[in-house]
């Protein structure tokens, strides 16, 4: 199985592991104890989620593969924003940017992958080139595919 | 997919990158700010109106609502219970001046619903390890953020009901009852 080497790629990876590793952080800071609407298990399962996009957008050669990752990145500051409202994420809120420095923190890895993820499905996008072929220089996808 | 079907994707996903960043941003810098609540009042009006009925057994709502009321009666100790507080009959005699504790753990008030007679001593304790504070609506509550191991003491003299919040996690509510 052949690794990515875009840096792109990488770049939205990297980003979205850092998602994971926030809110897995957040969990064992105590938000697993918050019992609405099973608010403290979507944290663990966010980084669970984290790890299986980032495994799939550098191990699968195809464009599809940056999907997951966008879209945990745009569906987490989506749920960010709800918990800021005042009827909140399920009824779980939050105000201002508690708790510090992790929100503020998750909030720019979630806006850098999902700026990443666009980029990088932009760019495999460029041209009028067969969809297969619009692949980073080293990185190609497998014979069998 | 076509070419131009994906074009339409990343299109549509750029726009969805801007506007989920807009609204993360805008919702985090919107939101009442930690340490100093624009409107307080407003804040516990708010919690308080969506309140349930004062329940004994503490059921209501899962997340704030941490057991039943708590009355410390004479001869217990100063304290109140911790983790898991049990109500005790009758009316609550407690000296005033003695000093009762509720803890702040799992994202709940712990007893959620307090019952002392004035001029007792309420400590909050925050066990939690993210920041809380304490906020009531008339102002008698109204702590600093407390962060892990942090307290907040408060003497009550006036006789009445105080509902109070967490503001930062505003879900978070408790009542105090001061008796005369």
């Amino acid at each position: 199985m052949r690794v990515s080497t875009d840096p792109l790629r990488i770049a939205t990876a990297i980003a979205t592991l850092a998602i994971g590793a926030i809110h897995l952080r957040l969990y064992f800071l105590g938000y697993r104890n918050v019992a609405i609407a099973n608010t403290g298990r979507s944290f663990l399962l966010n980084a669970g989620a984290a790890v299986a996009a980032a495994a799939v957008l550098m191990l699968w050669w195809h464009r599809l593969a940056i999907m997951p990752a966008l879209s945990l990145a745009i569906g987490t500051l989506v749920a960010f924003g709800l918990s800021r409202s005042d009827d909140g994420f399920f009824g779980f809120t939050e105000r201002g940017w508690a708790p510090t420095p992790w929100a503020g923190a998750s909030v720019f890895v979630e806006i850098a992958a999902a700026v990443f993820a666009t980029v990088s499905l932009a760019t495999s996008v460029q041209g009028d080139a067969p969809m297969s072929a619009r692949v980073s220089n080293d990185w190609s996808p497998p014979p069998s595919a | 997919m076509t070419n131009t079907t994906w074009r339409l994707v990343v299109a549509i996903a750029a726009l969805v990158t801007v506007g989920g960043a807009g609204f993360a941003l805008g919702a985090g810098l919107a939101s009442e700010p930690v340490s100093a609540p624009a409107n307080p009042v407003a804040a516990v009006t708010t919690a308080v109106a969506e309140m349930p009925a004062t329940s004994v057994d503490g059921g209501a709502t899962p997340s704030s609502a941490a057991g039943p009321v708590t009355t410390v009666a004479e001869g217990s100790p100063a304290s109140a219970t911790t983790g898991s507080p049990v109500a005790t009959s009758g009316p609550s005699v407690t000296e005033a001046g003695d000093r009762v504790e509720v803890t702040i753990d799992n994202f709940a008030f712990s007893p959620s619903e307090l019952s002392v007679p004035a001029g007792t001593t309420v400590v909050f304790i925050n066990e939690d390890d993210v920041v809380h504070n304490v906020l009531s609506e008339d102002g008698q509550l109204q702590s600093p953020d407390l962060g892990a191991g942090d307290s907040y003491e408060v003497t009550l003299d006036q006789p009445g009901t105080i509902p109070y919040i967490c503001n930062i996690h505003q879900y978070m509510r408790g009542t105090v009852t001061v008796t005369a």
